[in-house]
């Protein structure tokens, strides 16, 4: 609560000590075109060192469900945001997911209703937002809805967008310090023609200022000359925004004291020095240069200039480790490799399907080459996202679809070997897309390499238990995919025993492996609960999810073994199982929250109710087909 | 005669594959339910109603199977399949290594649930104790006041009802329960006249029974209860609320009884004193990166320090001690939170984990095995 207020406040006073929020219609132009340097500024952000080109990324999803503003990458739009925050009140950035909000703050709508505002139009409602905002913080998290979630959301969207468009302000010339009076100017020695100052300027005067102020201490107040009264104005608010503008999000230069290296953001370095009268730091100096380089268009002095900044923050900081992890880091971004990955599995589904109509040898070779090529790049992602975070490869929601992705792929082209009859294929690529596409919806929510919690931290289980249960699930799912393939063999192909019986066996061996593996995981993950909690089992409902997948496994083969089920039962049983599997993967994380608390999990209620009700439907269906046809030949 | 009674309809019914299948079923239907449940009702209501008991009844009316009966035919099961359906072969040592692993499982749910105990240890910096608590089971404690070794004397106050007669034999006490609530809320004012002749040292006068938490640890149990002199010629009311500061202290045939309702405690074998507590975060951000206590063991005059930290726990023959919670009060002094898990049985799923792996892992190898060959044939 106190938080939102505290917010509030922030922003309208950013509004009125910053720039004039004048709508500037034309687009900003600048001569610097290459950002190559400055993405590989370093900030600290959420416990992790990272290039601005990831943090651009995250932001930029985050506002805007995208990574991509206007076609360019989401450095470019944050680059205008930090050093020409004027030029990006226009931009319609800021996704609005239910036109609900909208009329609840007073917006006309005007496009879709899923659709994109700029902070200019959104910026005059700002204080019905806050109010409606102060009200739904007063509601229990899990009794909010849709809307009022979002409503929140927005705010906070709004209220980062507005730090970040501070957060290099104190190079600008700005209205919050306009010194209108000469005679001031002349006591600070500030000659410039306009009546605006930057926050270094200011700070550049600060001896004079102290000069000035511990004077007044000895004299009456009704005795201050003009300019007095101006200075002691002017100190009054440097401390106020100096209140305000504390822990801005842009962590960019490290300090190190007793051994101890802190990151900080240049505001916070300035006050330090404003109040401790110490020489101002050579990297705000840089920043400074940069700016005006960027405002000016000149690339080459904005280059260097960040390069000297980039060199003296490495030096500074004792981490080398993290230095290194931010090339590879860029060169992640750069690849973007689970985005290309998807392509090759798309394409490889693609020259599979046409190699069943022309040039079956040839095509089914690329196909096969595509999905290795889906793979390599796949796993080069993992490696470089372990290489970055120093840790196994799955510890959170997101990471878990990427490897099991990997893993569905790889037993996918392992069936493949074996068997060669497409099916490898088929069922890896399929699998892969989906899943990728799924992790896809994950990344929107923020930065996919967050840290650690304290229970979590711990590479030895993290990566024993959960890599386990993915290789489980990746069997499962694919021993599911190969289902649906059978049951389209046994309704299209009904005379080829051979192929059917491979399929089969394809089916029985992947569930095997599904079985195993899952039934190890969560062993491991009850050893695991054992050590840090005392209790093996205690039926969570992660707990329980997992051991319904073993449970509904081990039903598949013991009446395959009574001989309730045929081959065919089998198919629809490990159908069932990618039901089990997603109900556990999606289905658990709804149980804890309500169905109704936020904009993203309710769309996956309906998204997950069609998913079984589909799944069911063609269970249901083609099982009619087959018996009603089988009735017909008799 | 053993192939004849292997052979009877019976045996075959209960070493069938077919009940195995209807138990997993059964077992999958509870599974789910109980998650469902446990949404609205907690997990600790989800897990005596599913998967605790042995029966629950649908609508109030209608039986239906727990998980504990649904295990002990699964159970019954396996051990039939083992001795008499699933032949000693060779090609059948992984089924029967996984049967025999699930077995071994199960019979070590079996004593955990029955012999393991699991309490809580909370100490402040500096400070420490040979006494843990339970975390929802409570106890009324007696003491005589004015001994320089204190022997406390305490049962179980959870199933107590009106009426009852509690009896402390050492003490030569006999309590007559009036009232027992398992969570209530105390009141200063007494509702008729007649209440305030309660003793209480908190000056409670009477108590109001309210309905059960979800989280079992929430309540909060009041009792009040009768104390005879033994010429019987003075009753003293007495009332106690759950976890108050002071005990309440009455005179009892000239002597001073102290009473309190308390957290049940469970003595430890050894003595754990909190040195230093240690929170750590990532840098720049609220994530905590690790928690971490130094701790003091004392056991027959013998000391040493420990270091207990998450995913780290201490062992201590069938003590484990985890590092579980933390706080740090208004003056600044930290607090640190220990679960203690005694049992005896945590081998068990290691052991039987292990033996089930290997026989899954055996089982699916020799039947891909099996099937090559059948093919060459």
């Amino acid at each position: 609560m106190r938080k939102v207020k505290k917010r509030i406040y922030y922003i309208l006073f950013v509004i009125l000590v910053s720039f004039n929020l004048s709508s500037h219609d034309k687009e900003f132009q600048t001569g610097v075109t290459s950002l190559n340097n400055f993405k590989r500024i370093v900030i600290l952000e959420m416990g992790r060192k990272k290039p601005l080109d990831t943090f651009a990324q995250n932001i930029l999803k985050l506002f805007s469900g995208r990574s991509e503003f206007k076609k360019k990458a989401a450095i470019y739009w944050l680059a205008r945001v930090l050093l020409n925050p004027e030029s990006t009140l226009n931009d319609e950035v800021f996704l609005i997911t239910n036109p609900e909000v909208l009329n609840s703050i007073g917006v006309v709508q005007t496009g879709k209703d899923r659709d994109r505002y700029s902070f200019f139009k959104l910026q005059e409602h700002l204080v019905k937002l806050r109010s409606l905002a102060i009200s739904v913080s007063r509601i229990k998290e899990d009794e909010r809805t849709s809307v009022e979630n979002e409503i929140i959301l927005l705010y906070n969207k709004l209220y980062q967008y507005r730090q970040l468009t501070a957060g290099l302000q104190f190079a600008f010339p700005s209205s919050g310090f306009s010194i209108k009076d000469t005679e001031t100017r002349k006591y600070l020695r500030l000659t410039e023609a306009g009546d605006n100052f930057s926050f270094i300027e200011i700070v550049e005067q600060k001896d004079k200022i102290k000069d000035l102020l511990s004077k007044l201490q000895n004299k009456k107040k009704e005795d201050w000359t003009s300019v007095e009264k101006n200075i002691f104005n002017l100190n009054r608010k440097i401390k106020e925004l100096s209140n305000y503008f504390q822990n801005l999000p842009l962590n960019i230069i490290p300090v190190v004291r007793d051994n101890d290296e802190k990151w900080i953001n240049p505001w916070d370095l300035l006050f330090i020095n404003y109040a401790h009268n110490t020489p101002i730091k050579k990297e705000i100096y840089l920043i400074s240069d940069f700016i005006d380089a960027y405002r000016n268009g000149n690339q080459e002095k904005f280059d260097t200039a960040i390069k000297s900044f980039n060199k003296l923050i490495i030096e500074q900081s004792k981490d080398l480790e993290s230095n290194k992890k931010i090339a590879v880091e860029i060169l992640y971004n750069k690849i973007d490799p689970f985005y290309k990955s998807k392509f090759f599995y798309g394409f490889s589904l693609l020259f599979l399907m046409l190699s069943f109509i022309i040039l079956k040898n040839w095509l089914y070779k690329f196909s096969f080459l595509l999905l290795l090529t889906g793979l390599i790049t796949h796993s080069s992602g993992i490696i470089m996202r372990m290489i970055i975070l120093g840790r196994p490869p799955v510890t959170n929601l997101y990471e878990t679809f990427v490897f099991t992705a990997w893993i569905t792929v790889l037993l996918g082209i392992i069936l493949e070997l074996i068997k060669k009859k497409n099916i490898g294929i088929l069922t890896g690529s399929i699998s892969g897309i989906i899943l990728l596409l799924i992790a896809g919806r994950y990344a929107i929510e923020g930065d996919t390499m967050g840290m650690l919690v304290a229970v979590l931290n711990t590479n030895f289980w993290l990566a024993v238990h959960i890599i386990t249960i993915a290789v489980g699930y990746a069997g499962i799912v694919i021993s599911g995919v190969i289902g649906h393939v059978y049951v389209f063999q046994i309704i299209f192909k009904p005379d080829k025993k051979d192929l059917l019986k491979n399929t089969y066996q394809a089916i029985f061996s992947t569930q095997a492996i599904g079985l195993i593996f899952v039934f190890l995981g969560t062993v491991l993950g009850g050893m695991w609960a054992d050590q840090s909690w005392g209790r093996f089992w205690g039926w969570d409902p992660k707990e329980n999810g997992a051991l319904l997948i073993i449970l509904w496994s081990a039903v598949l083969f013991h009446a395959r073994l009574v001989k309730w089920i045929k081959e065919l039962g089998l198919a629809y049983g490990s159908i069932c199982g990618i039901i089990t599997i997603v109900l556990t993967w999606f289905g658990i994380n709804l149980l804890g929250v309500g169905l109704h608390s936020y904009g993203f999990t309710s769309g996956l209620v309906i998204t997950l109710t069609i998913f079984v009700a589909f799944e069911l439907f063609f269970i249901l269906g083609t099982y009619y087909f087959i018996k009603l046809r089988k009735k017909i030949l008799e | 005669m053993f192939v004849k009674f292997r052979k009877s309809s019976f045996i075959q019914f209960i070493a069938s594959p077919k009940l195995t299948v209807i138990c997993l079923l059964l077992l999958i239907v509870l599974t789910i339910w109980g998650t469902v449940y446990q949404a609205d009702n907690g997990l600790y209501a989800a897990k005596q109603k599913f998967f605790y008991s042995w029966f629950l009844f649908i609508f109030g009316y209608l039986p239906f199977p727990g998980a504990m009966l649904v295990f002990l035919i699964i159970f019954i099961n396996l051990i039939s399949a083992l001795l008499f359906r699933i032949s000693f072969r060779f090609s059948n040592a992984g089924n029967l290594f996984t049967h025999l692993g699930i077995s071994i499982m199960l019979v070590g749910g079996f004593f955990t649930y029955h012999y393991a105990t699991e309490s809580v240890l909370t100490l402040k910096e500096g400070e420490g104790n040979n006494l843990s608590s339970a975390y929802h089971n409570w106890e009324l404690a007696v003491w005589k006041g004015g001994e320089q070794v204190r022997n406390i004397y305490a049962i179980d106050s959870d199933h107590l009802k009106n009426g009852d007669f509690i009896k402390f034999e050492e003490l030569n006490l006999t309590l007559k329960v009036k009232e027992y609530h398992t969570n209530c809320n105390a009141s200063l004012k007494g509702k008729i006249p007649g209440d305030d002749d309660v003793i209480n040292a908190s000056g409670i006068k009477t108590l109001e029974s309210k309905i059960k938490e979800k989280e079992p640890s929430k309540n909060r149990p009041g009792i009040v209860f009768l104390v005879n002199d033994k010429k019987e010629i003075k009753t003293s009311k007495i009332l106690l609320y759950g976890n108050e500061l002071k005990p309440t202290s009455v005179n009892i045939n000239n002597i001073k009884f102290n009473f309190s309702l308390q957290k049940k405690k469970y003595p430890l074998p050894f003595y754990l004193k909190l040195i230093d507590f240690k929170m750590t975060h990532y840098p720049g951000s609220e994530i905590p990166k690790s928690y971490e206590s130094k701790v003091e063991i004392k056991t027959h005059g013998f000391s040493r320090e420990v270091l207990i930290s998450m995913n780290k726990p201490m062992r201590y023959k069938n003590f484990s001690i985890f590092q579980s919670s933390y706080f740090i009060a208004r003056d600044g002094s930290e607090y640190s939170t220990f679960t203690v898990v005694k049992n005896w049985g945590r081998l068990f799923p290691y052991i039987s984990s292990i033996i089930i792996f290997l026989g899954l892992c055996i089982h699916f190898i020799m039947m891909i095995f099996k099937k090559k060959k059948f093919r060459k044939i």
